[in-house]
């Protein structure tokens, strides 16, 4: 019998895409988390979802941002159509494994040394990491019962297979950032984690945030509104993040 | 015809009564064990004790044997045609043995019947001639007289088991009545997905019925399945619906799409093996291979073996074997194991099936000298003939049930 290699499953020289949609980011965290991801993927894929602040010109001063789409019309009210057009722009350029990334997510170091272990084998298609939700600064992150991102393993890390089913559900809101038929390949929950600064900002702006959650979603059709009114707690739990060795 | 009748649990237990008032061709209808005069009156059967059959010119019945027990008494006396019907285990029985001497009884029936959708779809997928006891269209499907000149409108099922038997009787091929029942149960699943849309065990039934009838639209309702398993959370669907999809691209006739199906869905080492003598038999163009393959890693033994069946080369009588051994066609898989090369497991394999074939045949000296001496090998073997021992006392007690109705 020959011994071809696996034809789906590399075990070395697998390139690391990240993908990511940008909307107004330039002011925010964008630069620093491009600066990062610059650090450890091979190439990064964004589409800009018709950004009216300098976040395309930021984006293309980052060399390993290789696909740069921006929408001339928002298609933020159309998720489900947001997440599957960058989905194919992150395909068409034939990626190996693909982390899919927020403008306001940072990988901890240990997980940034462990990516080309995590993505150098063939025995499982996706790994997921723990989401911690920092809370009003990038100090501590908020821990009950509305806020539990980080007890669950979130699936960003996906090896790409052509010719594979993908899906993605027909949401409007809350749609998985990655095809939902991941779920039914192996996959792999890492103890490595990510910090989430979308809730790092003021009071002031965590209010703006939750007028446009109610705003978008006002019975909790597709999200919970109980979270939504936790977004107002006075006094949340939050615990001191701690850093890892690498 | 005459018919004999070989039940499981006795006459009350009996769930096919009304077949025995529609059995086409009819002379006489026995039944092997006893019926109270009472029951029987309103039944055309005539009950027998079992030391009877012998009397018997076995070449003019038809045997349906309700119980896998009787497997041994059934290959001892050789009806003309046997008809096994297949149940789900009960309660009070051991469901291994059940379902093994259940697989071996259909491995040697000329048609198989149940009332069980899944048993149905199981023997679909290994053999030809199966029917279903079940239907869901509520318009009769013809009518006939029974022996006390009583008219008997006909549900689908019933008209179609009537032909079925009709065809079996007559040496006639029932593969028209076998076609035509996917065809119901695929217009059933189409209309109740019309009803229930989305739903994945029924977009699943209904791709299953339109895969037997060639039907590509198949992968369409795969999909929608396959898709709302995951909706709905039950993720461990890879190997039950996506693979299915390689075998659904095998039957269109694209096979490199289909072995990267298979692929994808391939993790452990003897699947990834797998996967490289289908590349290879893809590269040499070994097209049936490949395909015959793929029907057999999707428990599609039924497509395999016709296509093996066609062939002859030591790869396929390879695959064919092993379609062979997982549908219980035992007895024919020892051939082709002798012409093989094997290495001891294969050895044990080869007189582990033996035995059990010697078994069946009411060999028991030779069944016992076969295991011991593949216990040599393997002591796991020894569980065998304890295995014999649970058939003999499960044998015993459905005979049991025949003589001592009459011993009363």
């Amino acid at each position: 019998m020959p011994n071809n290699p696996d034809p789906v499953r590399k075990t070395a020289d697998n390139r690391l895409t990240a993908m990511m949609q940008v909307r107004n980011e330039a002011d925010r965290y964008l630069e620093p988390v491009l600066k990062e991801l610059s650090e450890f993927v091979d190439e990064i894929v964004i589409v800009d979802d018709a950004s009216s602040d300098g976040t395309a010109k930021l984006c293309r001063a980052f060399p390993k941002v290789k696909t740069l789409v921006t929408l001339e019309e928002s298609r933020f009210h159309r998720e489900w159509e947001l997440r599957l057009f960058l989905w194919q722009l992150a395909c068409s350029t034939s990626p190996d494994w693909l982390l899919s990334v927020d403008a306001d997510e940072f990988y901890e170091d240990k997980a940034k040394a462990s990516m080309r272990e995590l993505i150098n084998q063939d025995r499982y298609d996706w790994v997921g990491f723990r989401f911690f939700d920092f809370w009003g600064g990038t100090t501590h992150y908020r821990d009950d019962s509305c806020w539990q991102i980080h007890r669950r393993h979130t699936r960003t890390l996906v090896r790409y297979i052509p010719g594979f089913h993908y899906f993605y559900p027909m949401m409007e809101h809350h749609v998985p950032r990655l095809p939902l038929s991941y779920a039914a390949l192996p996959g792999f929950l890492a103890e490595l984690r990510v910090k989430h600064y979308g809730w790092a900002v003021s009071r002031e702006e965590r209010y703006r945030k939750y007028l446009r959650y109610m705003e978008r979603d006002p019975h909790g059709e597709w999200g919970s509104l109980e979270q939504y009114e936790s977004i107002l707690d006075e006094n949340p739990n939050l615990v001191e993040w701690k850093e890892d060795a690498p | 015809m005459n018919y004999l009748i070989f039940s499981h649990s006795g006459w009350g237990g009996f769930p096919y009564k009304r077949l025995l008032d529609i059995l086409p061709d009819r002379r006489d209808v026995y039944f092997i064990v006893r019926v109270d005069e009472e029951e029987e009156s309103g039944f055309p059967v005539k009950s027998l004790p079992l030391s009877s059959i012998r009397t018997l010119d076995s070449s003019e019945f038809t045997a349906i044997v309700a119980s896998p027990y009787w497997i041994q008494t059934i290959r001892e006396w050789r009806p003309k045609h046997l008809i096994a019907a297949l149940e789900r285990c009960p309660d009070e029985e051991e469901t291994n043995l059940w379902n093994k001497y259940s697989g071996l009884l259909a491995g040697y029936a000329d048609l198989v019947i149940t009332s069980s959708e899944k048993i149905y779809l199981e023997q679909c997928l290994r053999r030809d001639g199966v029917i279903l006891l079940h239907g869901d269209d509520p318009l009769s499907y013809g009518m006939v007289t029974n022996p006390q000149d009583q008219i008997l409108f006909l549900q689908d099922y019933e008209a179609l088991f009537v032909q079925a038997v009709s065809a079996l009787n007559r040496g006639n091929s029932f593969e028209q009545w076998v076609k035509k029942q996917w065809e119901l149960r695929e217009r059933y699943y189409r209309s109740l997905n019309e009803q229930i849309r989305q739903h994945e065990t029924v977009n699943y039934l209904l791709a299953s019925y339109l895969y037997l009838l060639n039907d590509a639209a198949a992968e369409q309702y795969l999909t929608i399945s396959f898709e709302q398993m995951l909706l709905k959370d039950f993720t461990g669907c890879l190997h039950s619906h996506y693979r299915f999809f390689s075998a659904i691209e095998a039957k269109k006739g694209d096979l490199a799409k289909a072995v990267r199906i298979y692929a994808i869905s391939a993790f452990s080492e003897a699947e990834r093996n797998r996967v490289r003598l289908l590349e290879s038999w893809l590269e040499q163009g070994e097209d049936r291979l490949v395909k015959a393959e793929l029907f057999r890693v999707n428990e599609d033994y039924r497509a395999a073996i016709r296509l093996l069946k066609e062939m002859n080369s030591p790869e396929s009588d390879n695959l064919l074997l092993q379609n062979y051994v997982q549908t219980f066609r035992w007895e024919e898989s020892l051939p082709l194991l002798d012409q093989s090369r094997l290495s001891d497991d294969d050895k044990t394999v080869r007189e582990v099936l033996q035995g059990t074939v010697h078994l069946i045949h009411n060999e028991r000296h030779l069944a016992v000298r076969t295991f011991l001496r593949a216990s040599v090998r393997d002591w796991n073997v020894l569980s065998r003939i304890a295995e014999m021992l649970q058939l003999e006392q499960a044998a015993n007690r459905v005979m049991g049930e025949g003589e001592k109705g009459h011993a009363e």
